[in-house]
């Protein structure tokens, strides 16, 4: 999994790594939630903030990326590094995760995930999406990354058919790499340098 | 005339009981979220997460589908659903016939 070459190195990224999902700062000292872009705050993902995303309900055609409270806990699994987003009044506006959790099973299959690039995966909460925000709240996310993950590159699994998602990924330099299908689903894997 | 009733009716929602739960320990014992097994079989989390709870009555091409986001054979997940099953109570004929 590509998250592999981001886990216990001899040193340095080790600590970049492991600091965050106990709550701890890379920089040493109690974690604080970091202003990266502005506007956006970003935090390990705390129960509460899982709970909510799991109630978010996308309009057609976007209903499969629907939560339910059964999803809860895989937010919650230290294992895929799920950050809240929020604005500075704390609200909560959206979620990245990094690592394996934003692999798909058919591309693992065809072993298109190198250990040479983070797999990041995101949502924008329902009602912000459509609204230009995209662009904006991935490049904050991809900033966030670099500091904890400190990645050669940035790569993404998106489904096809999700073309305004591609649009926005494509206007922050993401570009596609490959393509792949599974059972009659595209898939697209795109990818842009850290 | 009179009609015999050899097998009493299930219980509504047994089976669908014991395919959800049957799918969500697979799911769980291979240390799978919603949203991997969902990926891999095409279905939504939403939809995955209520046939998980005998909400939803899956068919045999979406239980096909859901073998494969586990990545088990589907024959052996039926075997174990059906061995989460109660065994059906046997009903004596003999009584059966004299009422």
């Amino acid at each position: 999994m590509a998250l592999r070459a981001y886990q216990p190195a001899p040193s340095g990224d080790f600590q970049l790594f492991s600091y965050f999902p106990t709550g701890d700062v890379w920089a040493g000292g109690t974690y604080r939630p970091q202003a990266v872009a502005g506007v956006y705050f970003f935090k390990p993902i705390a129960a509460s903030d899982a709970e909510e995303i799991s109630r978010w309900r996308y309009p057609e055609p976007y209903t499969t990326y629907n939560g339910d409270p059964a999803s809860v806990p895989g937010l919650l699994d230290p294992r895929y590094n799920y950050h809240a987003v929020t604005v500075p009044d704390g609200e909560l506006v959206g979620y990245f995760c990094f690592g394996a959790d934003a692999t798909v099973p058919a591309g693992r299959k065809l072993g298109l995930y190198d250990e040479d690039a983070l797999d990041v995966g995101l949502g924008m909460r329902p009602d912000l999406t459509g609204r230009g925000l995209g662009p904006d709240f991935v490049r904050a996310g991809l900033r966030f990354a670099r500091h904890p993950f400190s990645p050669p590159a940035f790569r993404l699994t998106v489904a096809a058919f999700n073309r305004r998602a591609v649009k926005v990924y494509e206007a922050v330099g993401f570009e596609v790499i490959h393509s792949f299908g599974d059972r009659g689903v595209e898939w697209l894997l795109m990818r842009r340098p850290a | 005339m009179k009609t015999l009733e050899i097998t009493p009716k299930s219980k509504d929602g047994d089976l669908l009981r014991a395919i959800g739960e049957t799918l969500r320990a697979e799911r769980t014992e291979r240390g799978l979220t919603l949203k991997q097994v969902a990926e891999g079989a095409h279905v939504s989390v939403s939809y995955l997460a209520e046939i998980e709870r005998g909400e939803k009555d899956p068919s045999s091409r979406v239980l096909e589908s859901i073998a494969g986001g586990l990545e088990v054979e589907v024959s052996g997940l039926l075997v174990r659903i059906a061995s989460s099953l109660e065994p059906a109570p046997v009903v004596p004929v003999a009584n059966s016939l004299a009422a």
